[in-house]
C-alpha cells in the first residue's frame, strides 16, 4: 500500500542572538586562504616591480625573485644596509597574538630565505629592523633548514634548525601588549610547534607582520615561495552569537529543529530598480509567540538589534539542506508585548550602503601639522586615469589634501597610486625633481614639495590603483568599469568578498573589452558621498544592474542584445493555468523619453563636467501628439 | 540633464544613450501578476522567462505565445504561498535581432513600419567598423545567439 507524500511549503528563519555577557578566548581576527586571485586591501606591498613580484593565483601567494635581482634586506652599522626584499604587511592588532602561515614546497636555492616578520619598520632601513622567521640555505655556513634572525646582527640575533621538511607552518606569539617577548616556532603538522626563538622584549605598539622572500649576494639567487595561508587569532572577550531556527509550524530535520512561532510574517520584496540598477529590499515584520516566555528570558542574557535574521523557504518532503536561501536581513528593532514578541528586520546590505564615502578624513590627530582648511576633508580615493589638461582653466583631476605645513607634504590618495604624471599649483604645470617628488609610505601616496605652496590649491592627474588581475594592460591600473565597481565594493565599501559574484563582474568585464571601452572609466572619490549614490552613478554609466541574488552573494548584469540568449531554460508561464489572475500590464507613460541631454567625464573638486552630448530619436508616437496639439487657434474649443 | 560621470569615452556615452532611448521611447512596459510559491526556485532578480496569454500583445491579434520578459521584482508572501512578480518587457532588446516575418503583413520600407512591425526582418547597410544605420538613425540590427 503505497502513501502519498504530502508536500508543504514553508519558510524558515535562523536568527541569530549575540550574549550580552563576554567570553574570553581565542578568536580569529583574520584570515586569507590567497583563493581569489587578489591581493587584500587589507595588505601593503612593498618592493615588487618586474624582478619582484607577489601574485596571488592558484589558492597560493607566491613571493617570487628573479635571478640576479637584488633583494637583500639587512643592516650592519659597518656594512651593507638594504631593504629591497619583497613583501606584504600589516598592523599587528592588539596582543596577545599569533600570526600563523603555511609556506609550501618550493625550490630552495643558495641565499635565499623566506616566511614570516615581525618588524618595527617595514620598509625603511633602520637598526631595529626586522626578525624574519622562515626557510633558509646558507651552503657557505653550512645552514639549510629553519632560521630566526634579526636584520641586524647584534648578538643574539639568530637560531637555526636543521629542519628541511616542506610544507613547513610557522608561528609568531606575542603575549603582551608592549615590551613584549615575540616566540617564534614551526610546526611540521600543523598541530604541534616547536619554539625556535625568543624574541626578548621587542614588540611595541605600533608594530608590523607580513611574509617575504630575499635573497643576497654572492649568488642573488632566485626564489619562488608559496604561501598557502595567513591567519592572525586574537586573545581577548567576545560575545558569542547563538542561532535559533522559527517557522509557522514545527520543523524537524536530523540535524535542525525550527520551533513553530512565526504568528505572522509580512511579504518580503526584492527588487532590483530599473532605473537606477540599484538593488531594493522592503523591510519585513515579524510577530512571534511568547506564550511561553521564551523571548522574555532570552533577551534579558542576549542582543537582537542589528544581528542577522535568514530567511530561507523549504518544501517538507525535501531535506532540510536542500532549503533555499531567500534573503539575509538584520533586526532593526523588536517589541515584547506579552505572549505577542514582534520584529522589524531590514536589509542587511544597508550596513554597507548606508555609509559615507571616501571612508578615511584627514585629522590633527594623525596630521599634527596639517594645514587648517583641511582639517576634516576625507582622503581621495582613485581608481582609472583620472585626468584634466591645461586646455581646462583648472588642470588637475585630483586636488591633493595639505598635511604638513613644515615639510610641504601634500595627501594625494589614501591608497597606493600607479602614478602621477602631472602636478599643478594654482594651475601652475609643476617639475619633477625640481618642484615635488612622489612618495609611497605607509600604503599611502604623498606629493612632498621643495618649497612651500601657501594657499595654492594643489591638483594632480593620476593612474589610479592597481589590482593585477584587473588592471589594464597599457596603463598597470584598473580601468575596467566592471572592476572599478568591484573595487569599489570590496575595498571602498568593504562588503566582504564573500558576498560578492567575482564570475559575474569577469562577464561584465569582458563586455566592456568587446565593446573597446575597457580602458576609458574611472573613479574619483573626493568629497562626502552617499555610498549608494557614488554606486548608482557607476552602475549607470555602464547601463549595468547590482543585485543580491538569491544566494547572497552581489551580481552584476547587463541586457544586452549582444549578449542575450533565447535559451530553452527560461520558465514559460501558461497565464490562464498558471496565474492567479490575468497579467496586469502597464506602459508607465510618463516615463517615456525621446530626448536625451547628457554630461560626462565628472571632475568633483570642480563639480565639472568635461564634455556634454544631446541626442534624440525620432518615434511616431510623438508624431501622433504633435499633430493633436498643431490645432490652428481658431478651432480651439471655447 | 543625465549624467554618465565616471567615462569620457564618447562610444561608451553614445550606446548608453541609444539604449536609454530605445528602451524608453514607447514608455516603460512592464506586466505585474500572482505566481503560487511554487515557483520560488524558478525564479530569482534579473532572470528572463516567457509569458503566454490569450489577450496578450500581437499585431495579429491572435494572442501572445510568450513573450519575453525580465524579473524586476519578487515579493514573497509565505503565509498566502504566493509571489508577485513584476518584469520589464524584452521588446526592445528583441527588437534590435533579426526576426522574419510575413512579407505580405508588414510594410516594404522601414519608415513605413510601426514599432511593432520594426521586430521583424529588416535589413539595413553594415559598413566595416560596426557603422551603419536605418534611416532614422536607429542602429542596424545584429543576429542574437540563439541555443
Amino acid at each position: 500500500m503505497s502513501v502519498a507524500t504530502l508536500k508543504h511549503s514553508v519558510p524558515l528563519l535562523v536568527m541569530q542572538f549575540k550574549q550580552k555577557q563576554q567570553t574570553e578566548g581565542w578568536y580569529e581576527y583574520f584570515r586569507d586562504d590567497f583563493d581569489d586571485d587578489v591581493i587584500g586591501a587589507e595588505w601593503i606591498p612593498h618592493n615588487t616591480d618586474v624582478n619582484r613580484t607577489i601574485v596571488e593565483e592558484s589558492d597560493l601567494l607566491t613571493i617570487a625573485i628573479a635571478n640576479n635581482a637584488n633583494a637583500d634586506w639587512w643592516y650592519d652599522p659597518v656594512g651593507i644596509q638594504l631593504n629591497d626584499a619583497p613583501k606584504i604587511y600589516m598592523e599587528i592588532p592588539t596582543p596577545p597574538v599569533e600570526i600563523i602561515t603555511k609556506l609550501n614546497s618550493y625550490t630552495v636555492n643558495d641565499l635565499t630565505h623566506a616566511g614570516m616578520f615581525v618588524a618595527s619598520d617595514a620598509e625603511g632601513i633602520t637598526l631595529d629592523g626586522a626578525y624574519l622567521h622562515g626557510r633558509l640555505r646558507n651552503d657557505g655556513t653550512g645552514r639549510n633548514g629553519l632560521v630566526t634572525t634579526r636584520t641586524t646582527p647584534v648578538v643574539p640575533y639568530r637560531s637555526y634548525v636543521a629542519v628541511v621538511a616542506m610544507p613547513i607552518w610557522l608561528k609568531a606569539y606575542i603575549p603582551s601588549v608592549s615590551n613584549s617577548d615575540v616566540l617564534f616556532s614551526y610546526s611540521t603538522d600543523g598541530i604541534n610547534w616547536t619554539l625556535l626563538h625568543t624574541a626578548t622584549a621587542y614588540y611595541q605598539p605600533g608594530y608590523y607582520v607580513g611574509l617575504f622572500a630575499k635573497n643576497w649576494a654572492a649568488t642573488w639567487s632566485n626564489i619562488a615561495a608559496p604561501f598557502e595561508f595567513f591567519e592572525i587569532n586574537v586573545f581577548e572577550k567576545r560575545r558569542l552569537t547563538v542561532a535559533h531556527g522559527y517557522a509557522p509550524i514545527d520543523v524537524r530535520s536530523d540535524t535542525a529543529f525550527y520551533e513553530g512561532r512565526i504568528k505572522q510574517m509580512s511579504p518580503l520584496r526584492r527588487a532590483v530598480d530599473d532605473r537606477t540598477g540599484l538593488f531594493q529590499v522592503a523591510d519585513m515584520s515579524l510577530t512571534l509567540a511568547n506564550h511561553d516566555m521564551e523571548f522574555s528570558k532570552l533577551l534579558t542574557s542576549h542582543i537582537l538589534k542589528n544581528q542577522e535574521v535568514a530567511v530561507y523557504h523549504a518544501w517538507t518532503d525535501k531535506r532540510e539542506t536542500e532549503k533555499s536561501h531567500i534573503c539575509t536581513m538584520i533586526v532593526e528593532d523588536h517589541s515584547l508585548k506579552g505572549t505577542h514578541f514582534n520584529l522589524k528586520l531590514k536589509d542587511i546590505t544597508k550596513k554597507y550602503f548606508t555609509k559615507k564615502v571616501p571612508l578615511e578624513i584627514c585629522t590633527e590627530e594623525e596630521f599634527p601639522l596639517i594645514y587648517p582648511d583641511h582639517i576634516g576633508r576625507r582622503m581621495p580615493e582613485v581608481l582609472g586615469f583620472a585626468e584634466i589638461g591645461t586646455e581646462f582653466e583648472h588642470p588637475g583631476a585630483v586636488e591633493a589634501i595639505y598635511i604638513n605645513t613644515t615639510t610641504f607634504r601634500y595627501l594625494a590618495a589614501a591608497g597606493t597610486l600607479v602614478g602621477v604624471p602631472a602636478v599643478y599649483s594654482n594651475d601652475a604645470p609643476q617639475a619633477t625633481p625640481g618642484d615635488y617628488s612622489i612618495v609611497y609610505a605607509g600604503g599611502r601616496t604623498y606629493i612632498d614639495f621643495v618649497n612651500t605652496q601657501g594657499d595654492n590649491t594643489v591638483a594632480f592627474n593620476c593612474y589610479g590603483y592597481s589590482v593585477p588581475a584587473w588592471d589594464s594592460t597599457t596603463n598597470n591600473c584598473i580601468q575596467n568599469l566592471a572592476y572599478i565597481i568591484e573595487y569599489y565594493l570590496r575595498f571602498l565599501m568593504g562588503i566582504p568578498a564573500s558576498m560578492i559574484k567575482d564570475v559575474a563582474f569577469d562577464t561584465l568585464a569582458t563586455y566592456f573589452v568587446n565593446l573597446g571601452v575597457d580602458e576609458d572609466c574611472y573613479l574619483i572619490l573626493q568629497d562626502e558621498s552617499d555610498a549608494d549614490e557614488i554606486l548608482r552613478q557607476l552602475l549607470f554609466t555602464g547601463g549595468a544592474k547590482g543585485f543580491i541574488a538569491k544566494d547572497g552573494e552581489f551580481t552584476v548584469e547587463r541586457k544586452d542584445v549582444h549578449n542575450y540568449e533565447i535559451t530553452s531554460l527560461d520558465s514559460h508561464l501558461l497565464s490562464q493555468i498558471e496565474l492567479f489572475a490575468a497579467p496586469d500590464r502597464q506602459w508607465n507613460l510618463l516615463n517615456a523619453i525621446n530626448t536625451i541631454k547628457a554630461r560626462y567625464g565628472y571632475i568633483p573638486w570642480q563639480r565639472l563636467f568635461k564634455s556634454a552630448e544631446e541626442t534624440y530619436r525620432d518615434n511616431f508616437y510623438d508624431e501622433i501628439m504633435e499633430d493633436d496639439i498643431k490645432l490652428p487657434r481658431e478651432n480651439l474649443p471655447v | 540633464m543625465w549624467d554618465f560621470a565616471w567615462t569620457d569615452n564618447v562610444t561608451l556615452i553614445e550606446k548608453r544613450l541609444l539604449e536609454e532611448l530605445l528602451k524608453r521611447g514607447q514608455g516603460e512596459l512592464k506586466v505585474a501578476f500572482s505566481i503560487p510559491i511554487n515557483w520560488v526556485d524558478e525564479f530569482d532578480i534579473f532572470s528572463n522567462f516567457r509569458l503566454q496569454d490569450l489577450f496578450g500583445l500581437d499585431a495579429f491579434g491572435e494572442g501572445e505565445y510568450g513573450r519575453y520578459y525580465y524579473v524586476e521584482s519578487l515579493t514573497y508572501d509565505f503565509l498566502k504561498q504566493q509571489i508577485h512578480v513584476v518584469a520589464v518587457d524584452l521588446q526592445y532588446i528583441l527588437r534590435q535581432c533579426i526576426i522574419l516575418g510575413d512579407c505580405n503583413k508588414i510594410p516594404l520600407e522601414w519608415e513605413d513600419a510601426s514599432e511593432s512591425d520594426r521586430m521583424y526582418g529588416y535589413l539595413c547597410v553594415c559598413e566595416s567598423g560596426g557603422g551603419g544605420a536605418f534611416p532614422d538613425g536607429e542602429a542596424c540590427k545584429v543576429l542574437c545567439p540563439c541555443q
